[in-house]
């Protein structure tokens, strides 16, 4: 332990007072010739051992609170600060590291987090020696610089902390330490890195490569500061996911969204109550957990009607706890008007029903003919000789259902129908000769080769969980399973050995049956068998009508608008050319939040856009372009699911080997980097609060001393 | 003359003397006075018949029994004498004690006087003694009012300087009693309340009316005393270095309790008991106790 005015432990001297002022009264003696000796003598003895206790006592707690005042004046630190240049009072040049990621938003009932960090980044900003030069970043999963090296300036970096505010971002050391280094790299003198935080786990992932990185500049120290960090609970409730379980969002029909709830708290939660509003009206859902373990995970499935196609935000909120952040999680979606879909069949006479798409049709639009033009999927249904290659634009995906051989020039439109973002799903059949798909563009478009159809000696699939986003519905076993499914005959594939390539389903002998890959901006899903009940059971099986919406909603012309954020990313939004150049307007979460004016719509490439890049809070936006008064777009902003963690890590994580999983030391972990990393916390507080704890004891035991005599 | 002009207070005089010290009981006088005496005499008031002895004096026959009855009777009557106050002072040298001018054998000193004033106003008797661990100062009895300088001479005559035994004292002026009369004792009465209960029940045995008047001081009383002390025993060498504010409470129960066993001593002995404190007027203490005895009767 060090002291950073060290010349105030002089006035320990002062503890010779009480002891001074006590011998001093004994020896002020006045004598009195006393007549009623007799009830002196025995008032003495009961009393005389007690009383002396107690004078003792006085005159030690006096003594205490005199050592402790003393003691705080002379604002003792830890000893890692023996090195700080704090003390030597030689000019510093330091950079000051002021985490504003969301864990930094917890509170201890009193204040956040982030107000401790900030006071204390103000205070250590006082009592930099003069001459000193400091710089300031602000860190979250990336950092802000507004001060990015260091000035003598240094009202400037204090006006600068004053500024700062939380975001709901991400915490990761890793860029802040670098950029700080790099501008420390080529400075003279003393050279120190403070970083004020609450020093969250999740922040030191990369710890290794910072290590390392902090070993090219052995002679710059880095000091962690934790305040408040201990006092902050770290019971927390958060809502870490939510997400759309419905393959294609539907105006007026039901949408399941599935809310994930965690527990980061070391105590079981009950009753945890969690509500889903639309747009930010009242809930429209909500679910009651009747307990949460600590550390566990509970998926909540709720049940919304969205009023109308166009943008829709959905909230879950949980109760507010210390941590407000997490509370609440929106996401933002856009529902689309019904959509075109074309399934290109073979036939083998007039009725529907002879057709080869005929179940998949049916799948993709289970309703009724006359009810069929009121679907939100408008399928229509054709053989591969009335394809017209002009239109297949209008259509957001293309099945080929066991379709004839199709003209090359079809073949071409087809690839570039995916290129643009178009869906196309092939299932070869008995039409389709194998050797048909060696033909150019046919290689570049499809993810497999596909070599001429055999029975598999086991038509069964392969068990479950299935990690394949299409399938992973059926991991729940309310939602039925796929163990009955069988392929009597199918099309061997050999995967294409690119990345674009995923195999979504196998058989059990790992024959792959439905794989994907990524062409363009389009998806090409393969089908090993055709959906046609000779090759396999599945257009019969409960689950072959989700799956085929789902396969609908996984490679549909969907909308390139990124509508759920991470903090801190960018918005930007195709606007119609004629609102090039208007204002654009941002109405950002916070309950009073008004439209905020954020720049113009601008022209990129030939298409007029807008950006929205103020996105460090979490929740819902809403975008205006030029006088609207309704929005043109919302969009959300989530924050990172391990921010909701409050779990910190060990004071000296960068110089004790440690595990950043656990946070804990391990043990056969080699020795420490050269730099001498230290964490410095000034105890002047805790040493004045003991010093009003005990003056208030002297004050009662006098008193009371004072009232039994 | 000046000892006399010291004690004898005329306010208090003054006060007291309407008010008078009367016996409460009978008294053996040696003379007709106010008094109710044990003895049947031949005075004015009728008490009794008797049979004639020979030897009584033929002039109390009762002559108009005689003529009816032709039997000798002897007339007796009720007989008024006058009393002996006793007062017994205690010139132990802790009655030397007094936070103020005011010690507490001067205060003793000036009740006593005033009281030997009173009582040999109204034609009884006094004798005084003074005492400590024996009887040191004896003033023989008087009942002429010209001697009550003599009185307050000897009283002032006196200086405590030795410890006291109170029940000694006590037991042994009650062997000496020969006739009923009133004792009355002025003290501080700082001895053990056993000791104390022993002489006094001695005392009582004489059928003598026994009155005390425990003379304190208001230090004694209340303790006020702050700072760092060292008390001096005035009876013997003890000595005790303290702060009195860290004893305080713990004296004033140990005195309290000493207080209510003094009362309940006399209450045991049917004795008058009257706290006199020396702050307050001489005055004050003695009609306050000559008011309460004549309402008392």
């Amino acid at each position: 332990m060090q002291f950073l005015a060290p010349a105030a432990l002089a006035g320990l001297a002062a503890l010779s007072l009480p002891v001074i002022i006590h011998l001093l009264n004994k020896l002020r003696v006045r004598e009195v010739r006393w007549a009623a000796m007799r009830f002196l003598q025995t008032a003495a003895k009961k009393n005389q051992r007690r009383v002396k206790m107690q004078d003792l006592l006085l005159l030690i707690l006096r003594c205490l609170v005199l050592a402790l005042l003393v003691f705080a004046f002379a604002r003792p630190t830890f000893e890692a600060v023996e090195k700080s240049s704090l003390v030597a009072g030689d000019p510093l040049t330091v950079m000051v590291l002021l985490d504003q990621s969301a864990s930094m938003g917890a509170s201890d009932g009193i204040e956040t987090r982030f107000a401790a960090a900030r006071t204390a980044t103000l205070n250590f900003l006082e009592e930099l020696p003069t001459g000193s030069a400091a710089g300031l970043l602000l860190v979250h999963d990336g950092y802000a610089s507004p001060v990015s090296r260091p000035s003598r300036d240094l009202s400037l970096v204090r006006r600068s902390v004053e500024l700062a505010k939380p975001t709901d971002r991400g915490t990761d050391f890793q860029p802040a330490l670098r950029a700080a280094i790099e501008a420390l790299r080529n400075l003279e003198g003393r050279r120190e890195i403070h970083i004020f935080t609450d020093n969250q786990l999740a922040g030191w992932r990369a710890l290794e490569p910072i290590r390392e990185f902090l070993a090219t500049a052995p002679d710059i120290r880095v000091f962690i500061v934790t305040p408040g960090a201990a006092a902050a609970s770290t019971g927390n409730l958060a809502v870490t996911d939510l997400k759309l379980d419905t393959a294609i969002p539907v105006a007026g029909q039901p949408l399941r969204v599935l809310a994930e709830v965690t527990n980061f708290g070391d105590t079981p939660a009950n009753g945890i109550r969690l509500t889903l509003a639309i747009n930010d009206d009242a809930p429209s859902a909500d679910a009651v957990i009747s307990q949460l373990a600590p550390g566990g995970t509970r998926h909540v499935p709720l049940l919304v009607r969205l009023p109308g196609s166009g943008f829709h935000t959905l909230t879950a909120s949980l109760p507010p706890d210390r941590l407000a952040f997490d509370n609440r999680r929106t996401i933002a979606l856009e529902i689309a008007p019904a959509r075109d879909v074309l399934v290109v069949e073979s036939r083998r006479g007039p009725a529907a029903w002879q057709g080869t798409g005929h179940f998949l049709a049916t799948a993709l639009a289970p309703v009724e003919e006359e009810a069929a033009s009121r679907h939100y999927l408008h399928v229509t249904r054709i053989t591969g000789a009335e394809l017209d290659p002009s239109k297949l634009s209008e259509y957001a995906v293309i099945f080929l259902a066991a379709t004839e051989p199709l003209p090359p020039l079809v073949v071409t439109a087809l690839a570039e129908f995916v290129q643009n973002g178009g869906g196309l799903v092939v299932m070869p059949g008995d039409a389709t000769p194998a050797g048909l798909f060696l033909d150019t563009p046919w290689p570049d478009l499809l993810p497999a080769t596909i070599n001429p159809p055999s029975e598999p000696p086991d038509g069964t699939i392969e068990a479950g969980p299935y990690n394949y986003p299409l399938l992973t519905l059926w991991n729940d076993p309310a939602a039925g399973n796929l163990a009955a499914l069988r392929f009597a005959k199918i099309f061997p594939l050999d995967p294409v050995q690119t990345p674009e390539v995923s195999t979504a389903l196998r058989l059990a002998d790992s024959s792959p049956v439905i794989m994907e890959r990524s062409v363009g901006k389009g998806r090409v899903v393969l089908f090993a068998a055709p959906p046609v009940p000779a090759w396999t059971n599945l257009p019969l099986h409960p689950a072959f009508v989700p799956l085929m919406h789902r396969l609908y909603a996984a490679t549909a012309r969907a909308s390139s608008l990124k509508l759920n954020l991470a903090p801190g990313d960018v918005f930007q939004a195709p606007v119609p050319i004629d609102q090039l150049n208007r204002d654009v307007y941002v109405r950002g979460p916070a309950e009073d939040a008004k439209p905020v004016a954020v720049g113009r719509t601008e022209l990129v490439d030939t298409q007029a856009m807008l950006r929205a890049r103020s996105t460090a809070a979490a929740g819902r936006y809403a975008v205006y372009v030029g006088q609207n008064e309704r929005p043109d777009f919302y969009f959300a902003v989530q924050p990172p699911a391990d921010e909701s963690n409050l779990k910190t890590a060990a004071e000296d994580i960068l110089t004790s080997p440690a595990d950043p999983a656990s946070g804990e030391p391990t043990s056969a972990a080699p020795a420490p980097p050269s730099a001498p990393l230290l964490t410095a916390r000034q105890l002047w507080t805790i040493a004045l609060a003991a010093a009003a704890f005990l003056s208030c004891a002297e004050l009662l035991l006098a008193l009371r001393s004072s009232r039994s005599r | 003359m000046a000892a006399t002009h010291t004690l004898l207070d005329p306010d208090t005089l003054s006060r007291a003397e309407p008010l008078g010290l009367f016996a409460r009981r009978v008294v053996e006088g040696y003379r007709v006075g106010e008094h109710r005496s044990p003895f049947n005499g031949f005075a004015i008031e009728f008490s009794q018949h008797r049979e004639y002895s020979p030897g009584d004096d033929p002039r109390h026959l009762d002559w108009k029994v005689l003529g009816r009855s032709d039997k000798y009777y002897i007339k007796q009557y009720e007989q008024d004498t006058n009393y002996v106050a006793h007062l017994l002072l205690d010139g132990s040298a802790s009655m030397s004690f007094g936070s103020s001018s005011v010690t507490k054998i001067h205060y003793a000193r000036g009740l006593a006087a005033c009281l030997g004033f009173l009582i040999l106003q109204q034609r009884d008797a006094v004798t005084a003694t003074v005492f400590d661990d024996r009887p040191r100062e004896t003033f023989q009895r008087t009942d002429s009012l010209g001697k009550i300088h003599n009185l307050c001479t000897r009283l002032t005559a006196f200086t405590p300087a030795r410890p006291g035994n109170l029940r000694a004292c006590l037991q042994d002026y009650a062997s000496r009693l020969t006739a009923r009369g009133i004792v009355v004792l002025i003290s501080d009465l700082l001895d053990d309340p056993a000791d104390f209960l022993q002489g006094l029940r001695r005392l009582s045995l004489t059928r003598s009316e026994v009155i005390v008047f425990q003379v304190l001081d208001r230090e004694e009383i209340t303790f006020p005393l702050e700072g760092n002390v060292r008390f001096i025993g005035l009876e013997d060498d003890s000595r005790l270095q303290t702060n009195p504010a860290d004893l305080r409470k713990s004296y004033l129960a140990a005195f309290n309790e000493h207080q209510k066993a003094v009362r309940r001593v006399c209450e045991q002995c049917g004795v008058h008991y009257t706290l006199c404190d020396t702050s307050r007027p001489l005055a004050e203490a003695l009609t306050g106790y000559l008011a309460f005895r004549s309402k008392a009767g």
